[in-house]
């Protein structure tokens, strides 16, 4: 048989599996993806324990509604869109309970790491985190996952240009804090 | 290009990025998918409850509906053609009621005379009535204008027994029986038949008519004397009044937003009772009333207000528990199924009004330090201070923000205890209807309600 064949034939079986509902299929899932996807959420979120909330959200969509996906298509793709829509949702969850204060907390982040420290992933983790939530969701839906800024602004129920502000904003200040490793990279 | 370079470089900081797996987590997860499938079977069961009760609705509608375009009634009335008369134990009543036997079954219990043997008898008909298969153990008959009356076949059975302590029921029996003269029958002169008759088979149930002629007067002021525990009476209104108590489930979805799409939904125990007027004619029954419900819980979206931010620490409202107590004015129609005995089942459909009369608020104020999960402040952070903010229409609220419309469905069964009096139990399904962009409460929740009613019903 043909290995791609041979692939797809297992990756139904898998998913069959956790649609109806066995647990170590699911665990096997959740293992699979779970770097991954914490990976993404914690680009959205303040800190990894709402991260791990949203991993958690998007996690129990991914199972709900697992029997929609096309086997032969890319699941990883799959649940990271899930998990970037968990992430907008969560956002705007937020921003609906009037957390207009938030925006302003960019300004006065205690957590930004210091500038002369060696910056790796975590830093530069650490520095997106830092921005304020609507900053930080056009930062990543722009830089990261590839958005215009008229799906950003439909997906977050802002204008157009709010979003370009936006983005430059966030830019400026991951420059401000990131200089340091910026101007070594590509050496 | 800048740009493009510095974009470059953060998200290949940011992919690089890949926690180590945390089996602590797992274990989270697979407490919240357990949690998931309770609710699941929770919300499948109700969803199951709503599609049976509809199922049973339409079920009814069809059902009973008429199909014979030959009768204006649902319940098709047949006139028999056939001369009956009278004993001639009766002589001397002069009275002469009309006596107009509606039949709305299959089969129908006739007392023939069978003067060869000087002794009555009870005959089985069978009347076959090729337009309307349906079979009702009901017998229906007027008398000289009195009130209609509904007896079932083991009541008539009973009643025109020979152990009957019931003496003084006048038979019916068939002319062709019997030498009858105009003047001393109580009996139409002539009535009309309009389906086949087929006597079918002779039971024997003896009828004692000696009672009949010791007691000529009694039979003139009673005429058909059928015992009152046996009866209905259809022809007019009856008025009934009764109250209930009732267990609730709430299930409750707060809150409610298309552009997130995305609702929080519990299922929260509560109480109703109330009282019932209604108007019973036929098997169907109008009824309404005013009821009071009580709907307590603590939200699923507690979050108000925060001010500050999450990473240099923020104080939160919250709500802490809500309060409704509502008053009702249901409005609904119910068909009761042909009673077997002193048992009635019947369906249920119909409306609700409900006002919030006056709700209780609580809210609670916290204060979080550090970088906090704003959705986890209410578990893991010190209240501050609490708040208690009552409101309703009986705090001058407007009732705009204040009401919402449910339909009713349900089923039940009543049981009659004596001539006035019954008891019920009434399984029941309240769908939140409307207002479509508004609830109750600061979340805007909406209720759904299954409940389960206990009460009496009294007859005038």
């Amino acid at each position: 048989m043909n290995l791609a064949l041979e692939l797809q034939y297992q990756e139904e079986n898998f998913i069959r599996a956790c649609i109806q509902k066995e647990r170590w299929a699911q665990k096997q899932l959740y293992e699979t993806y779970y770097s991954k996807m914490l990976g993404v959420c914690l680009r959205y979120a303040n800190d990894p324990d709402e991260a791990k909330d949203i991993l958690h959200e998007g996690f129990i969509k991914v199972f709900r509604h697992l029997g929609k996906y096309q086997p032969g298509t890319s699941l990883n793709a799959w649940i990271k869109r899930i998990m970037v829509n968990t992430c907008i949702d969560y956002y705007r969850k937020m921003s609906r309970r009037r957390t207009e204060d938030m925006e302003n907390a960019a300004h006065k982040i205690s957590t930004a790491p210091d500038a002369n420290s060696i910056c790796g992933e975590k830093e530069i983790l650490k520095a997106v985190q830092s921005l304020s939530p609507a900053y930080r969701a056009v930062f990543n839906l722009y830089v990261i996952e590839g958005y215009s800024h008229r799906e950003i602004g439909e997906q977050l129920g802002i204008t157009e240009s709010t979003s370009r502000s936006n983005l430059v904003k966030a830019r400026m200040k991951l420059r401000e804090i990131l200089a340091p490793k910026y101007a070594n990279y590509g050496k | 290009m800048e740009n493009k370079d510095f974009d470059k470089f953060i998200r290949e900081g940011l992919e690089k990025n890949r926690p180590d797996f945390d089996p602590n987590d797992w274990e989270k997860m697979e407490d919240l998918l357990d949690e998931q499938e309770r609710q699941g079977k929770e919300l499948l069961y109700i969803k199951g409850i709503e599609m049976v009760l509809v199922a049973l609705a339409v079920m009814t509608l069809f059902r009973f509906y008429p199909t014979d375009v030959a009768t204006n009634s649902p319940m098709a009335h047949i006139e028999l053609k056939e001369d009956v008369n009278i004993d001639n134990h009766h002589k001397g009543i002069e009275h002469k009621p009309e006596i107009n036997h509606t039949i709305e079954k299959s089969e129908s219990l006739n007392i023939i005379q069978d003067d060869s043997k000087g002794t009555p008898s009870a005959s089985h008909k069978e009347i076959v009535r090729a337009s309307d298969a349906k079979v009702y153990d009901i017998i229906k008959g007027t008398w000289n204008g009195e009130p209609n009356f509904i007896m079932d076949e083991p009541s008539i059975k009973n009643t025109f027994s020979k152990d009957s302590p019931i003496k003084n029921v006048a038979p019916i029996h068939s002319a062709k029986n019997q030498n009858s003269t105009a003047n001393n029958s109580i009996v139409p002169e002539k009535s009309v038949v309009e389906e086949k008759e087929i006597i079918s088979e002779e039971i024997q149930a003896p009828v004692d008519l000696t009672a009949l002629k010791h007691q000529p007067s009694e039979l003139l002021d009673d005429q058909i004397n059928i015992p009152k525990e046996f009866a209905i009476n259809v022809s007019r209104p009856t008025i009934r009044m009764g109250f209930y108590t009732g267990y609730d489930f709430n299930h409750i979805i707060t809150p409610y937003d298309p552009k997130v799409k995305s609702s929080y939904e519990q299922g929260k125990h509560g109480f109703s009772a109330g009282y019932l007027f209604s108007i019973l004619k036929g098997n169907w029954e109008f009824e309404s009333g005013l009821s009071y419900s009580r709907k307590s819980y603590t939200p699923v979206a507690n979050v108000i207000k925060i001010t500050g931010n999450t990473d240099n620490g923020f104080e939160a409202e919250t709500l802490d528990r809500l309060s409704f107590n509502l008053v009702s004015l249901p409005m609904n129609v119910k068909y009761y199924f042909p009673r077997m005995s002193k048992w009635k089942f019947y369906a249920m459909a119909g409306g609700a009004m409900n006002v919030v009369g006056w709700s209780n608020v609580n809210q609670k104020t916290v204060e979080a330090n550090g970088s906090r999960n704003p959705n986890l402040i209410a578990e893991d952070t010190q209240a501050k201070k609490y708040t208690f903010k009552k409101s309703g229409v009986f705090f001058g609220e407007s009732l705009k923000n204040n009401y919402y419309i449910t339909a009713n469905l349900g089923v039940g069964v009543e049981r009659r205890l004596n001539t006035n009096t019954s008891v019920f139990f009434q399984p029941k399904f309240s769908y939140y209807l409307m207002p479509s962009d508004n609830g109750l409460g600061p979340n805007k929740d909406r209720f759904n309600t299954m409940s389960v009613d206990l009460g009496f019903k009294y007859d005038f």
